[in-house]
């Protein structure tokens, strides 16, 4: 949460300011998008207009055989995300604590791989984990957790030195120190790097999907692509992207009350 | 205790060449101390006393090693060569029964109320929730923040987040504090009020206080015994007893004794200063 809604929160007249333009913003592209496509004639095959993917697309979505679809990709994303979110910053905040070459090699080497495209990557996940859930999952997790450990390694390593010394001083070891100091000090940068996890393993899932399946949204996306099912697809992408809204919206709320008590952030 | 002090610094004004008196037991003996960083020496042949019951500060030059020194008392820093003992034993480590430390910039968690940071001691100390839940309390009472227990440290003003370090460092019971510029982000006239408060709490409590500062007043008016230490590498240049009667007033500050006291300590800082600040 930024210091302008946080202070905007704490009076109602900015705050339905704040909300007025945030809905209005997306209204008017809403409206936008229809009125091209109505008025350009477009529509159909290719670009379709919010109207018809509400009123056309979204019941073949919501029909039981896509739905198994979604639980499918759904299924995935609720096993790959876990990992990312637990081996993540564990990863990332040992790398960042434990000692000063460690963390400075080791953000070298994850930033290369960062910066690394990963979908050449894919075939080998069906190679050595086969096709299916394991190699779908797999490909979910490393999309997402490189990020994460990136974050969490730089946050790791950020935290003053006179929180563990006072730490130290008070008697706590490592373990301690890292439980009861490390960690909450990070918390605020560890949940920002899951939502960029969650939405980059998402992502992961959807491309193993796209690439080599027979089965998810991904399939499903591949399928209206082939067959010009312009509004099924853009309705499985909206349903999609609410998904993801919804994960992001819970991680907010999580990084909220684990951000009270601390001052906004510039 | 207040007693006691007021007796010492009327048969004061002593001067010492080095900061030892071998009399009664002692709460910390360091002889020749060596304190490096890797192939930096922060000091070398650092040799003091604190007794029990003694405000003792250690003045000097910016990046002289003072800070050096008290993280070695504290246990934080191992001294390269030398003997260093807390109440007779050598130190190896940190000793947060014996020893607590207040920081520079207060290290106050910021995630956590004014009473769960001072609850920490006590978590890391393995006493109980309830029992670390009121001693908590009650320290925060003894500095005067018995209303504000739950506010958060950016809730709270500079002199107020002070008082938070000390009560965490009081609540562990341990006898020998460690105050490394506790009062720098406050101004003068506060330091030096609050400081008065801290003597008078510290008395109370039967605390031995060993104080790094930058302040030649507030070193002045707050100390038994000020240690002056030379730039780096340090070693101690002088130790100085300080001839002013307990309780002081603020008063004192406008007293001969008190200006002669911080002439002289500006005069032995100067001796060694390069002159060219930058």
């Amino acid at each position: 949460m930024t210091a302008i809604s946080v202070r905007a929160a704490g009076r109602p007249r900015e705050a339905a300011a704040v909300q007025l333009v945030r809905w209005g913003t997306v209204a008017a592209l809403v409206a936008a998008w229809e009125a091209v496509t109505r008025l350009s004639g477009a529509g159909g095959d290719y670009l379709t207009s919010p109207s018809r993917i509400v009123a056309d697309g979204l019941p073949k979505v919501l029909e039981g055989d896509s739905l198994t679809l979604v639980g499918y990709t759904t299924y995935r994303f609720l096993v790959a995300f876990p990992v990312t979110a637990v081996a993540g910053p564990a990863i990332g905040l040992l790398l960042g604590r434990l000692n000063k070459h460690v963390y400075l090699g080791g953000r070298d080497v994850v930033s290369v791989l960062y910066a690394l495209p990963m979908a050449p990557l894919y075939p080998l996940f069906v190679l050595w984990l086969g096709l299916g859930d394991g190699s779908e999952i797999a490909f979910g997790v490393i999309h997402g957790i490189i990020p994460v450990i990136l974050m969490t390694m730089t946050a790791g390593a950020a935290v003053e030195p006179a929180v563990l010394d006072s730490g130290r001083a008070m008697g706590a070891g490592r373990l301690r120190r890292l439980l009861f100091l490390v960690v909450p000090a990070c918390l605020p940068d560890i949940i920002g790097a899951l939502k960029i996890g969650a939405a980059l393993s998402l992502l992961g899932v959807l491309l193993a999907e796209l690439m080599i399946s027979v089965d998810g949204v991904g399939t499903f996306i591949s399928t209206q692509i082939t067959n010009h099912g312009a509004a099924a697809l853009d309705a499985m992408v909206l349903v999609v992207c609410i998904g993801a809204l919804a994960v992001n919206a819970l991680l907010s709320a999580i990084e909220k009350r684990a951000s009270r008590g601390r001052p906004d952030r510039p | 205790m207040a007693g006691q002090r007021e007796e010492r610094a009327v048969a004061g004004g002593v001067r010492e060449a080095a900061g030892v008196r071998e009399t009664g037991p002692l709460r910390v003996a360091a002889r020749d101390l060596t304190l490096a960083y890797g192939d930096t020496t922060a000091a070398t042949g650092l040799t003091f006393d604190v007794r029990p019951g003694e405000f003792v500060s250690l003045i000097g030059p910016s990046g002289c090693g003072k800070s050096s020194a008290l993280r070695a008392v504290g246990g934080l820093l191992a001294p390269v060569s030398g003997d260093l003992l807390v109440d007779g034993t050598p130190v190896d480590g940190p000793r947060p029964r014996d020893v607590a430390f207040v920081f520079q910039d207060l290290a106050l968690y910021p995630w956590r109320s004014a009473v769960r940071n001072v609850e920490i001691a006590l978590q890391f100390a393995g006493v109980g929730r309830g029992e670390r839940r009121a001693r908590a309390l009650d320290a925060l009472q003894a500095v005067g923040l018995g209303d504000v227990p739950h506010r958060f440290p950016h809730q709270l003003s500079g002199g107020m987040r002070q008082r938070v370090a000390i009560a965490r460092a009081l609540v562990s019971d341990a006898s020998i504090l460690l105050l490394d510029e506790p009062f720098a982000a406050l101004d003068e006239l506060s330091r030096l009020k609050i400081g008065e408060q801290l003597v008078t709490l510290l008395e109370e409590h039967g605390k031995t206080v060993l104080f790094v500062t930058h302040s030649l007043s507030e070193a002045a008016y707050l100390s038994d015994r000020i240690i002056v230490m030379t730039p780096r590498p340090a070693t101690i240049k002088e130790v100085i007893e300080v001839p002013l009667p307990r309780p002081r007033e603020p008063q004192v500050l406008r007293t001969p004794e008190f200006h002669a006291l911080t002439d002289r300590l500006s005069a032995l800082l100067l001796e060694d200063d390069p002159g060219d600040v930058r």
